[in-house]
């Protein structure tokens, strides 16, 4: 190509990019007019276009570098295996490598002293597994196996430790083939298969009765020997059941992830639920599952962790008779992929597919499916059990597994144990935020970087749905805040350029603030800590935005943190702030609203008004608070039918906008909008009776709709909402005494009963309300809870003087029931001063200095006169 | 291999700069084994998630060879130029040294850690990017010295435009063409179009 030809076909090139793909079809056919070389040569250029905005855009060094990184450990690794081979520990010569598990490495061995012709394996913890843990487990496994003799369990012959104090032991060496493999091959049909698999079950059986659970079983672990008798391998993380020998909570995950298989993994394993025997009844019967049709029982669309995680959890399984209608890829042995039809899985079983179906239909599946049920009680009780009905079959007699009919419906499950699936979530992600970890911290691990940042990203998100409405949790999830934050702050660093990722960063710091502090649902109670996440996915999203020049998608996700930002900022006090951040989400969202009007969006609509309403009533501008509230009321009213998010919010903008109603003096409005809050609320924890949110916005309404009623002057049913509300607030607070929120509102109810006490004479018991309020308010010192103290001081106030008030009480006791109350109004008003100093008077609580001032000087007043009667 | 003084390397530096082609000879080796031991260093480091900065590696060499009172920023950016090709050099011969290496595995029932190795990150084959650079230089020399520069010594735009005595607007353009015209030539070689 001539010099010349290269220049025009660069001069239209970059003319056509700048057209933007849309209009270059037509321009190009413009300028080249009829040279259809031409064209072709600069369409191919422009064919790259999309591809070419992130190519070479991280430099070489660093690709090579990860690349090196991957290839450095397996690398070192590969050289220090090779030193061992050849070596001698004990009376063995090492020859070769076996396999490479969790924790260490197995090696096959032959008597150095040819005195036998022995040929052993030896297992061998990994020189860097350094944690006290890993080297626990492995003497816990050697003690195991020292215990167990049966013809199908490996046996151990020997143990000790290396001159470099590595501790290894040597077993039985099996020559076999795993189960699956060794069954397929032969051919075997059914019935040979489940004898095979009745050995197993002995052996399994025989451990339990050890009091020894497997923890592992699959395939891999069951060897068949040429002579095929079936051996049960590697005890690796079988646990022997002592009450003494229990691992703490992040150390039993990670074991239980690190080591373990999920396939066949039973749900409480997976969930980090306590495992019993009926835990290797399950994986016990995923492989005869797998025997029988050669499938597992879930149908998975894809193969990662989590997905298997949340199958095996809440997916109900295929009967066998029916799976084998599948045809899907599997992995097959050697890392190999296979694809499964019905006349591949029926011709290893010697059988034609129809043949195969109507045999497993019947008694078979139901053996099957009772050994995988998800609750353990509704399993096998014992390995010998399952074997007994296996042989029932065989003889033709009727199988336990279909005594009871079981409707076992998978929806019943998930409802039921939404709590199960939740702590499930956390389980997943605590292992993986531990294993990020772990990674980082140990360069040594062979982890393709991208990859495990994608599940772990993928599960931050799924975690923070399903923990949501998860009562009792907040330690834990103030445990993995902080691991994710590590996370994904040196994560951020990376990011740069990388579109996708940053998004999802973005996302992930979100959900960390969310879990961090939102004003809704209980909190943590940091506030500072979540400003600051969103702060970060903020810089990320308007860098995003700005980029795309704001595209609906980036927009519409700025949104959510000017939404998130401007409520955490009220949260801290920055009255201000969160109103101009309440502007700029207004601003997005009836943008986009207008451009798409759908419920969401006009849910997100409304949302905004609230927002931008608060932001007003913060800063004690009332009608324009009113006047958003209204408008929020009116878009969510509307909606409402379709959308039941809606439903939860529109109570409370009610709760929102009463207070203002009752300042201005409608208090009868006031006292009817809670009254619609607190229905709603009500039916909505009727209709979710799980939801412990929609329970919690209930009792929050409960209390305000007695507030409004004290205020209005009804005091008997303000006790009553007052003390309905109190009663599950403190069934809340007990259940999680990290919980803030519940606190909180335990002490507001004690005082609102406090009040209401002193405002129908009884005294006494108003007092000792309030001294509840008090030292609760107190306790909860270091959050924003002036207000609330100033409130309570004021409501002693009120008491004493009332006190001072009763007639038939000596002078000394009046005067000192007048300086009581003084000193509580006096403190009372110390306290609003503050917070008007702070700019954090709230509109609610803006007549209080004023109103406390003259209860003040009436303390005085009535003090100077019982003063100057003595005299 | 001892680091060579750096008054030598400066005086050969300037030499280059002054037009003496054969001191860029001399130069080039003492230049390559000193980035090369540097990139070994960057890459092994066990401090992970901090991007690595190819200038910064450069700079560092830089400082370490040449005695730069002695130098203006001519030859510096005739220095980086060096590098940079160098660098494509080392990374490249890199790249294709471990190409043999297969994947092993025995093929048990893998653990949850050991599974999560699924389809490898896409990322731009060094070797293959090496040889359709250099039917680049066939096609538009500066373009593939942009390439050369941005990519595998990593300088800015402007630090390029500099070293190339182009505008920056220039080297914008040439990096925005030298791109699609990689993807194409490497799209064409493989069936699935990756």
């Amino acid at each position: 190509m001539d010099a010349e030809r290269w220049q025009r076909i660069e001069q239209l090139c970059h003319a056509a990019l700048e057209r933007g793909p849309s209009e270059q079809p037509a321009f190009l056919e413009e300028v080249c007019a009829g040279d259809e070389a031409l064209r072709r040569e600069i369409e191919s250029l422009l064919a790259q276009q999309a591809n070419a905005e992130r190519y070479l855009e991280a430099p070489a060094m660093e690709v090579a570098a990860k690349k090196l990184a991957e290839e450095g450990s397996s690398r070192k690794r590969t050289h220090r295996e090779d030193r061992l081979i050849g070596q001698r520990i004990s009376h063995y010569r090492i020859v070769e490598k076996l396999a490479s598990g969790g924790m260490g490495e197995v090696y096959r061995a032959a008597r150095a002293d040819q005195e036998y012709e022995k040929q052993v394996a030896i297992k061998l913890v990994r020189a860097g597994m350094d944690t006290e843990f890993i080297l626990g487990r492995f003497k816990t496994e050697r003690q195991v196996l020292a215990g167990l003799e049966h013809p199908h369990i490996a046996r151990l012959l020997d143990a000790g430790t290396t001159e470099d104090g590595l501790p290894y032991y040597v077993m039985e060496f099996i020559e076999g083939q795993p189960i699956d493999e060794y069954c397929d091959n032969r051919r075997l049909p059914t019935v040979e298969r489940l004898r095979l698999f009745r050995a197993v079950c002995s052996a399994v059986h025989y451990a339990h009765q050890h009091l020894v659970v497997h923890r592992d079983i699959k395939p891999a672990n069951i060897l068949v020997t040429a002579e095929g008798i079936p051996k049960l391998l590697d005890f690796g993380i079988a646990k022997i059941l002592h009450p003494e020998s229990s691992l703490e909570f992040s150390a039993a995950t990670v074991t239980v992830f690190r080591l373990m298989t999920p396939e066949y993994a039973s749900p409480e394993q997976i969930r980090g639920e306590p495992m019993t025997t009926a835990t290797d009844v399950y994986s016990l019967g995923v492989v005869l599952y797998q025997l029988l049709t050669g499938h597992l029982p879930y149908r998975l669309s894809s193969r990662s962790p989590h997905e298997v995680a949340r199958a095996i959890c809440e997916t109900e399984p295929e009967k066998p008779s029916t799976a084998i209608r599948r045809t899907e890829e599997a992995p097959g042995p050697r890392g190999t992929t296979q694809r499964l039809t019905p006349e591949l899985v029926s011709a290893a079983r010697d059988m034609q597919p129809e043949r195969l179906r109507r045999q497993l239909s019947g008694d078979l599946d139901q053996i099957v499916l009772k050994a995988i049920r998800k609750e353990p009680q509704h399993r096998y009780a014992s390995a010998a059990q399952l074997s007994e009905d296996i042989e029932r079959y065989l003889q033709g007699r009727p199988v336990i597994a279909r005594a009871r009919t079981w409707r076992y419906r998978s929806a019943k499950f998930v409802r039921r144990n939404k709590a199960g699936a939740a702590a499930a979530a956390l389980v997943v992600l605590a292992l993986a935020v531990g294993m990020m970890t772990t990674i980082q911290q140990r360069r040594k691990a062979e982890k393709r970087f991208n990859d495990v940042r994608a599940l772990a990203n993928s599960l931050l998100f799924e975690v923070h749905d399903s923990i949501k409405d998860l009562a009792g949790a907040t330690a834990a999830r103030k445990l993995l805040v902080n691991k994710a934050l590590v996370y994904l702050d040196s994560l951020s660093q990376e990011a740069a350029g990388d579109r996708s990722l940053q998004s999802e960063l973005a996302a992930a710091y979100e959900k960390v603030g969310d879990v961090q502090s939102s004003p809704y649902s209980a909190n943590l109670g940091d506030p500072a800590g979540a400003l600051a996440s969103f702060q970060k996915a903020l810089a990320i999203r308007q860098a995003l935005a700005a980029a795309s020049r704001n595209a609906p998608e980036d927009e519409r996700e700025l949104a959510t943190d000017y939404e998130r930002i401007g409520m955490t900022l009220t949260t801290l006090g920055d009255y201000r702030g969160a109103l101009e951040y309440a502007r700029r989400d207004l601003a997005i969202w009836e943008m986009l609203a207008k451009a798409a009007p759908t419920p969401e969006s006009q849910e997100r609509l409304a949302g905004a008004y609230f927002l931008l309403g608060r932001g007003y009533g913060d800063l004690q501008d009332a009608e324009s608070a009113l006047e958003n509230y209204r408008k929020s009321v009116a878009i969510r009213e509307s909606i409402a039918p379709s959308l039941p998010q809606a439903r939860r919010r529109l109570a409370g903008t009610y709760g929102f906008m009463a207070p203002i109603l009752l300042l201005r003096g409608e208090t009868d409005q006031a006292i009817l909008l809670e009254r619609k809050s607190v229905e709603m609320m009500t039916k909505l924890s009727e209709e979710a009776p799980t939801n412990a949110s929609y329970r919690e916005y209930r009792d929050q309404a409960y209390y305000w709709l007695g507030y409004s009623l004290e205020k209005g002057g009804d005091t008997s049913e303000a006790l009553v909402d007052y003390r309905r509300a109190l009663a599950d607030f403190e069934t809340l607070a007990s259940a999680d005494p990290k919980e803030v929120l519940g606190k909180e509102y335990v002490a507001m109810c004690q005082r609102g009963i406090g009040s209401t006490l002193v405002a129908q004479g009884d005294i006494a018991h108003g007092l000792q309300s309030l001294r509840k309020a008090f030292s609760l308010f107190q306790e909860l010192a270091g959050l924003d809870n002036t207000g609330d103290l100033a409130g309570t001081y004021a409501a002693f106030g009120l008491a004493y003087s009332r006190l001072a008030e009763q007639r038939g009480t000596s002078k000394e006791a009046r005067m000192a029931n007048w300086k009581l109350a003084q000193a509580a109004y006096q403190k009372s008003l110390d306290n609003w001063l503050a917070l008007k100093g702070q700019g954090a008077l709230t509109l609610i609580n803006a007549g209080e200095p004023g109103r406390i001032q003259s209860e003040i000087a009436k303390c005085d007043a009535a003090l100077a006169q019982l003063h100057s009667r003595t005299h | 291999m001892p680091t060579p003084p750096a008054k030598e390397i400066t005086q050969l530096l300037r030499a280059w700069s002054g037009g003496d082609s054969q001191a860029l000879e001399k130069l080039t080796p003492l230049v390559y084994a000193e980035l090369h031991r540097a990139a070994e260093r960057y890459m092994s480091r066990e401090r992970p998630g901090h991007m690595l900065q190819t200038t910064a590696l450069i700079h560092e060499v830089y400082m370490r060879l040449v005695d730069f009172g002695q130098v203006d920023w001519q030859d510096r950016a005739h220095f980086f130029a060096v590098c940079a090709r160098l660098m494509r050099r080392i990374l490249t011969d890199f790249a294709r040294s471990r190409r043999t290496r297969k994947r092993g595995g025995d093929g048990r029932q893998l653990s949850l850690d050991e599974k999560l190795y699924v389809s490898p990150e896409p990322a731009p084959d060094l070797v293959a990017l090496d040889e359709a650079l250099t039917r680049l230089a066939g096609v538009d020399e500066r373009k593939s010295q942009v390439v050369e520069l941005r990519f595998f010594g990593g300088l800015t735009e402007e630090e390029t435009a500099g070293v190339l005595k182009v505008s920056q607007e220039t080297v914008k353009r040439d990096w925005k063409l030298a791109k699609l015209w990689l993807l194409r030539e490497l799209s064409a070689e493989q069936p699935d179009g990756r």
